[in-house]
């Protein structure tokens, strides 16, 4: 359990126990499994793609666009991870006295968290540094812990533009070379400028990012999957991305170069992802972006479900509606295939719609998308393909993804759905703060979709009992029992409440250091 | 021991002074504390020797002498009258049951004898009394007169008081006039009993047996001495009452459910073998009350009481092997020489009955007492259990008794004499005995797995019936007929020959050495699972082993396969052993159990591939993080070379094999069906049946039906693939997933070339890799002890389940019902009927079932077209389409003949009756 809120103990504080930077043997074993994969890939489809397996038409195309959409993002997962680490061999950055200002934007976050976040950065070495509260709160007490610590604090008349329009409106007072962004919850460590400036002796870097790491990983169940999200992607995918110079901004932890942001017209204020966008433009504007493999700072992550939703929810609706910029855009096609790779991932939930629904309407009407195949032999020719997949996953993760990350990515299917549907239509996307500080409270509204999903899995595994025991339907059943399972691992922690104790006592530390 | 005692004294001393033992030994030993100890402490083992066998000739004397008046009364009484007589002694002997467990607590300490003589006294007289008064009743019950029950009222005192006494002369050690307590027993009743016989009959010599008791007991309680503390003053003697009683009843008890149990005949039969089996018992019985006070005192005499009870329970057994029919014949007469093949297995039995009294006199002195005693009751739920559910006949009893008898020897011994040499610096070391509490319940599991194992339904089916007709042949003849007719290995071959010499052809008998290698199978997976991971993943596995299916089955079944799984857990607990601590002896035993493998199946040779890999991997590891290599690869090479060499003489005899194998171009016909093939649209070994074989291989045998539809749950696999996501990788699991991987993939690919050898049962070796691993699934993935305890038990639920199906279900593909169809068969055969069978090895299975049938295999049918009684056929392997063309051919035949009367089917058999 989190006790952050235990006098003068932060858990952001605590010694970093992960390590983003991919070991070179892992990098050939992965290579390795990566041609397994794609020999095994094309075994698979080979015997998938042929006119006599066409059982029921329709759910034949579902299939194949399921398979086909999964195929092309694991082949995309694969070029990205076997690319190996980004550019580790920089010159240390020599001029101590380059001004760099630090931008730390707040909303309504409790104050306990922002203030350490500011106590670190005002002691950040390296440069001359400049921290700067962006504070669209407007609380008084933030001013003072401000000015305690020798930051500036930027309050606007009217909060536009989101955390993109804070960022500007700092942007246009503030006017030091380079200019640190920092989520409110994210503590820097003293090796932030350090390990981050040398890449901008290269004139051509726009940005350097460094990953993002959830030192309340151990705090809940959402909070540890949601780390094993993180840790994949800032891990192994960020350091492929990196080496291709194709790593976009992640909104903190990042230090940019001010005549880079001015450039494309700092942070673009009509999207809700504007690290994704700001990325895109500065790569189409010719610009390069570097990651760095270590953590430079510590943040908190998700720690209840709906924090986590709200999270994912602008995740895939800002990506998803980037996606129709990005294929016009003239970006390098190295750079444009990764971007969509990003965004589209957040497609994925439809095809665990369309594999959920598939052994429901096979046990309810008897149609099937497969004709002409035993279940022997799709599983001949899917087992091996899945278990080198799977197996390629956890050796690319070094451990650290998850089953529960798995199942929580999963039971989150609806939330792309819900992000495309909000995209193609055009609905007004807003921008919503991820709570840094966990509901004690059971949350299932916040996994409604998932229930119902498992309603109608749980159903047609029970008319499938009750209809027949052949192999053929308890082959149907079984896969439906597999969704169940995951789903309902994935929405599990909805279900859980948290120690009242320890958030209590967290939430009475916050008030009394705010009364203070 | 002595050169701690050495200052230990003989004369009185102050009561304050007390003589303690060193620091290392006051935890595993009692303290030796001395007010005017009875017993000096002995340094001479010539000394220790002389007692025990001055002691145990008396006995020796007594026991002839009594069974000289038993013999003698056979004679003089008749058949009726001996009866009675034999009543007596069988409720004179449960009278004295307890009497075992007074003479060890005042052996113990002696004063206990003085303390407790006037209320032994005052109880014995009340219970005279109840007796006396319920004297009708009792002879009533025991359809015997009157005289019995007022007789046996009138031995009461003698029981307690006579142990007591004789208790007190042991532990003050005043040996001579104990002898002669002994041997006026059978004195008194030889004369004294015998005169009353002449003149009064069975209740003469009863009266007898009383008066000889009382003149037992007056030479005893004439000799002085046993007022002291006695050697070990602080020792409470109740470990020592409890665990004598409970030997008590090992020793008998066998011998009342049987008189409860069996049919008159068989009742008789093993009252025979329990005389025979008593005299070894008996003749050892003095060794450990002579042993109790000495042994805390001086460790030369457990050495020497060890000896004198193997020595005397060995020649008992050994005088019984060399010329068992004559003295049978001698003892009993023509009418029991059935039991001649029985009396070597059960004087055995009570032999080792003998050495585990002295290992509990031993530990009853120590703190290990409590252990020692939940072994014995353990040992005493599981004879009893074994003779209830298996004893119908006097060989299964002694059977029972066997296997009981050799379990807690095992158990006791391994707890307590493995510290017999350098006991000082083994206490030193590892404190054995605070650990014996631990293995209680390692010890309860093996017992379970046993019972279990036990409980064997099924009839023996093909291939144990032609492995028994090869066995029974001379030992030169069998070997030579393997190398022909088979392509196995001969080391099980010559398991078997030597179990039918030594207990027959029973089931029970021919399946002993698989049952008790399966049921060693169960504490190896605690070994191996503790050494590997935990103790915890230990306990799981061992019980998971306990009551996995396949284990089971082939623990149950007279082939090689038990003894297979228990060379492979033994030589992959040695390898964990060896590349662990690089000891030279577990390098040595993985040779050899590499060898013994080989020895066993020679598909084992894949599971040896798999652990080389493991050796092969370890030292690569251990070389990227530049760890030594040189010592353990020089070990590896030992072990490889100590295995090579083992199997030198197996070359010539795989030559031969090979030859005959390549000449028929097959091998025996007996495959069965494999499951899953009838769902694949694959021709020949498809993957459903490499999932069937796998399911076989945790779950067991199940119906093709239940195959299929377990084979279509593959999805849920996926579920336990993506678990796995995010588990740290420990070189242990990995280490077992190669260990159980690459031999099935292997014998897959095999199987892919030769369907007839992808047979789940050739890779045996792998079922207690898969259930260590499903025990660390189950430890890993349940957080905590109590949720380990809760899946733990779930899936032995599931097992047990499964273990049902497999046992019970008929549609279990491979339950051949031969019994039942053979006795059928018998039961309605007259002497001029005749038996077809098909297929040919039928032979065998038929012959064993029904020895006295006429068999006549159907290729030989028209050798009966003319008789005039009718012809049986009996026909199996059906799936096999050559076998099922065949019987139908005959079977079309004979309907021209004659006429089909009846028809009947057991699991996998049918019969065809004619006229």
């Amino acid at each position: 359990m989190i006790d952050r809120c235990g006098p003068g103990h932060d858990l952001r504080l605590d010694r970093v126990r992960w390590q983003p930077a991919t070991d070179r043997r892992v990098v050939r074993r992965v290579r390795l499994l990566v041609a397994a994969n794609v020999a095994l890939a094309v075994w698979y489809f080979g015997w998938l793609v042929r006119p006599d397996r066409i059982g029921n038409p329709v759910l034949f195309a579902l299939l194949m666009l399921a398979e086909v959409f999964n195929l092309v993002q694991a082949v995309g997962f694969w070029w990205t991870v076997s690319r190996g680490q980004p550019r580790l061999d920089v010159e240390p950055w020599a001029d101590t006295d380059v001004a760099v200002d630090v931008l730390i934007p707040v909303y309504n976050e409790p104050l306990d968290v922002v203030e350490l976040t500011i106590a670190a950065a005002a002691r950040l070495p390296g440069a001359r540094v400049r921290v700067a509260v962006l504070d669209d709160g407007k609380r008084a007490t933030l001013a003072a812990i401000a000015e305690r610590y020798g930051a500036r604090y930027l309050r606007r008349g009217v909060n536009t533009g989101a955390k993109a329009g804070n960022l500007n409106h700092a942007l246009a007072r503030t006017d030091a070379e380079f200019v640190v962004v920092l989520d409110c919850d994210h503590v820097p460590g003293p090796r932030l400028l350090a390990a981050t400036l040398p890449h901008f002796c290269d004139a051509r870097v726009a940005f350097v990012q460094a990953p993002q790491y959830y030192a309340n990983a151990d705090a809940t169940p959402v909070a540890a999957a949601a780390w094993a999200q993180q840790s994949l992607f800032f891990g192994p995918i960020a350091c492929g991305k990196g080496r291709m110079g194709a790593m976009f901004c992640c909104g903190t932890n990042v230090v940019f170069r001010r005549s880079a942001l001015d450039a494309v017209g700092g942070f673009p204020e009509d999207s809700i992802t504007e690290d994704f966008e700001l990325s895109a433009r500065l790569h189409a504007a010719g610009w390069r972006s570097e990651y760095v493999p270590e953590v430079v700072a510590r943040g908190l992550g998700p720690e209840d479900m709906a924090s986590y939703v709200s999270q994912q929810q602008r995740w895939a609706k800002g990506c998803l509606s980037t996606i129709p910029r990005l294929l016009r855009s003239n970006l390098p096609w190295k750079l444009r295939v990764q971007y969509l790779l990003s965004a589209s991932y957040f497609l994925t939930g439809w095809t665990i719609l369309v594999y959920m629904a598939l052994p429901v309407v096979r046990i309810l009407t008897g149609a099937q998308p497969l004709a002409g195949a035993s279940a022997d032999q799709f599983l001949v020719h899917f087992a091996p393909y899945f278990a080198t997949a799977l197996l390629t996953v956890a050796t690319v993760g070094g451990g650290g993804y998850t089953y529960a990350a798995f199942c929580l990515a999963t039971a989150s299917f609806w939330i792309h759905v819900q992000a495309t549907l909000t995209s193609v239509f055009r609905r007004r996307q807003r921008f919503v703060v991820t709570p840094k500080r966990g509901s004690d409270r059971r949350q299932p509204r916040a996994v409604l979709p998932a229930l119902f999903a498992m309603a109608v899995l749980f159903l047609a595994v029970v008319v499938g009992l009750a209809r027949a025991w052949t192999p053929a339907m308890l082959n149907n059943v079984s896969f439906a029992a597999l969704h169940l399972i995951v789903l309902g691992t994935g929405v599990a922690p909805a279900f859980r409440r948290r120690a009242r104790v320890a958030v209590a006592e967290a939430d009475a530390d916050a008030d009394a250091r705010e009364a203070a | 021991m002595t050169d701690a005692v050495g200052v230990g004294h003989a004369g009185p001393a102050p009561e304050t002074e007390t003589v303690t033992v060193t620091a290392t030994r006051e935890a595993t030993a009692p303290r030796i504390v001395g007010r005017a100890p009875a017993l000096a402490p002995v340094t001479s083992a010539r000394t220790i020797a002389r007692e025990q066998v001055l002691v145990t000739g008396g006995q020796l004397v007594a026991g002839v002498g009594n069974l000289l008046f038993a013999l003698v009364m056979a004679r003089v009484l008749d058949r009726r009258e001996f009866t009675e007589l034999a009543t007596f002694l069988v409720c004179y002997l449960l009278l004295h049951l307890p009497g075992a467990s007074f003479g060890a607590a005042s052996a113990l300490v002696p004063r206990v004898a003085h303390a407790v003589r006037r209320r032994a006294l005052i109880i014995a007289g009340a219970a005279a009394v109840v007796l006396v008064a319920l004297s009708p009743t009792v002879a009533s019950a025991l359809h015997q007169p009157l005289a019995v029950p007022l007789l046996l009222a009138a031995a009461t005192p003698t029981a307690a008081l006579l142990a007591l006494e004789r208790g007190r002369l042991y532990g003050t050690g005043n040996l001579p006039p104990l002898v002669g307590s002994l041997v006026a027993e059978p004195a008194g009743r030889l004369t004294v009993g015998l005169a009353l016989a002449f003149a009064f009959g069975a209740t003469g010599a009863a009266l007898g047996v009383v008066l000889a008791g009382y003149g037992a007991l007056a030479v005893a309680r004439r000799a002085r001495g046993g007022t002291g503390e006695g050697v070990v003053r602080d020792l409470r003697p109740h470990a020592a009452v409890v665990a004598f009683f409970l030997l008590a009843l090992l020793q008998n008890e066998d011998l009342l459910l049987a008189a409860r149990l069996l049919p008159a005949g068989e009742a008789a039969r093993f009252a025979a073998l329990s005389t025979l089996g008593g005299v070894a018992a008996f003749a050892t019985a003095t060794v450990p009350l002579v042993l109790l006070p000495r042994v805390a005192v001086d460790r030369k005499a457990m050495r020497v009481a060890l000896a004198v009870t193997v020595a005397v329970g060995g020649s008992a057994v050994l005088a019984l092997v060399v010329a068992g029919p004559a003295l049978v014949s001698l003892a009993f007469g023509p009418a029991y020489s059935s039991i001649q093949p029985l009396a070597a297995p059960y004087v055995l039995a009570m032999a080792l009955l003998g050495v585990v009294r002295v290992v509990v006199a031993d530990a009853t002195v120590r703190s290990s007492a409590k252990t020692i005693v939940a072994m014995l009751a353990g040992a005493v739920v599981l004879h009893v259990t074994s003779i209830l559910v298996l004893g119908r006949t006097a060989d299964a009893v002694m059977v029972a008794t066997l296997v009981t008898m050799g379990a807690v020897t095992a158990c006791t011994a391994t707890a307590t004499v493995v510290r017999l040499p350098r006991v000082v610096e083994w206490r030193s070391r590892i404190a054995l005995a605070g650990r014996l509490p631990a293995l209680v319940p390692i010890a309860g599991i093996t017992a379970g797995a046993l019972v279990v194992r036990l409980l064997v339904t099924r009839g023996i089916w093909v291939d144990e019936a032609i492995s028994v007709s090869q066995a029974k042949l001379p030992f030169g003849v069998m070997l030579e007929r393997l190398q022909i007719a088979d392509v196995h290995p001969p080391l099980h071959a010559s398991l078997l020959w030597g179990t039918i010499r030594l207990f027959g052809t029973g089931e029970l008998s021919i399946r002993a050495p698989s049952i008790l290698a399966g049921t060693l199978v169960v504490p190896m997976l605690f070994v191996t699972g503790r050494e590997l991971f935990d103790r915890r993943t230990g306990l799981v596995a061992a019980a998971f082993g306990a009551v996995f299916p396949l284990a089971i089955w082939y623990s149950q079944e007279a082939r090689m396969y038990a003894l297979y799984m228990l060379f492979a857990i033994v030589a992959i607990f040695a390898q964990a052993r060896a590349l662990r601590q690089g000891q030279a002896r577990y390098w040595a035993l993985y040779g050899v159990a590499t060898a013994a493998l080989l020895w066993t199946q020679y598909l084992a040779v894949l599971v040896v591939i798999a652990q080389q890999i493991v050796f092969v991997a370890a030292f690569v590891r251990r070389r990227r993080a530049r760890e030594p290599v040189g010592r353990a690869v020089v070990g590896w090479v030992a072990s490889l070379a100590l295995a090579a060499l083992l199997l030198v003489p197996l070359l010539p005899y795989l030559a031969s094999q090979l030859g005959a194998y390549t000449q028929r171009g097959a091998g025996l016909g007996a495959v069965p069906a494999q499951a899953g093939n009838a769902v694949s649209q694959q021709v020949g070994l498809s993957v459903y049946s490499m999932i069937a074989n796998l399911v076989w291989a945790v779950g067991g045998y199940h119906a093709d039906d239940t195959m299929e539809q377990l084979a279509a749950l593959w999805p849920l696999a996926m579920v336990g693939a993506l678990a796995l996501l995010g588990r740290r990788r420990s070189t242990a699991t990995g280490t077992l997933w190669v260990l159980a991987g690459v031999p099935l993939v292997a014998l897959f690919a095999i199987g892919l070339r030769r369907p007839d050898l992808f047979e789940v049962r050739y890779v045996a070796g792998v079922v207690p890799v898969l259930t260590l691993l499903a025990a660390r699934a189950t430890t890993a993935l349940a957080a905590g002890r109590r949720a380990t305890r809760v899946v733990a038990g779930v899936l032995v639920v599931v097992l047990l389940g499964a273990l049902a199906d497999q046992q019970l279900n008929g549609a279990n593909p491979r339950l051949y019902d031969f019994r039942g169809a053979v006795r059928e068969v018998s039961a309605q055969a007259g002497p001029g009927d005749h038996v077809l069978y098909n297929p040919v090895y039928l032979e065998a299975v038929v012959h064993y079932y029904g020895p006295e049938l006429h068999l006549v295999p159907v290729g030989d049918w028209r050798a009966v077209a003319d008789s005039r009684g009718r012809v049986f056929v009996i026909g199996s392997f059906f799936d096999k389409r050559d076998i099922s063309a065949r019987t139908g051919a005959v079977l079309a035949k004979l309907e021209r003949t004659r006429r089909l009367v009846a028809t009947f089917r057991r699991p996998q058999i049918r019969v065809w009756v004619f006229e």
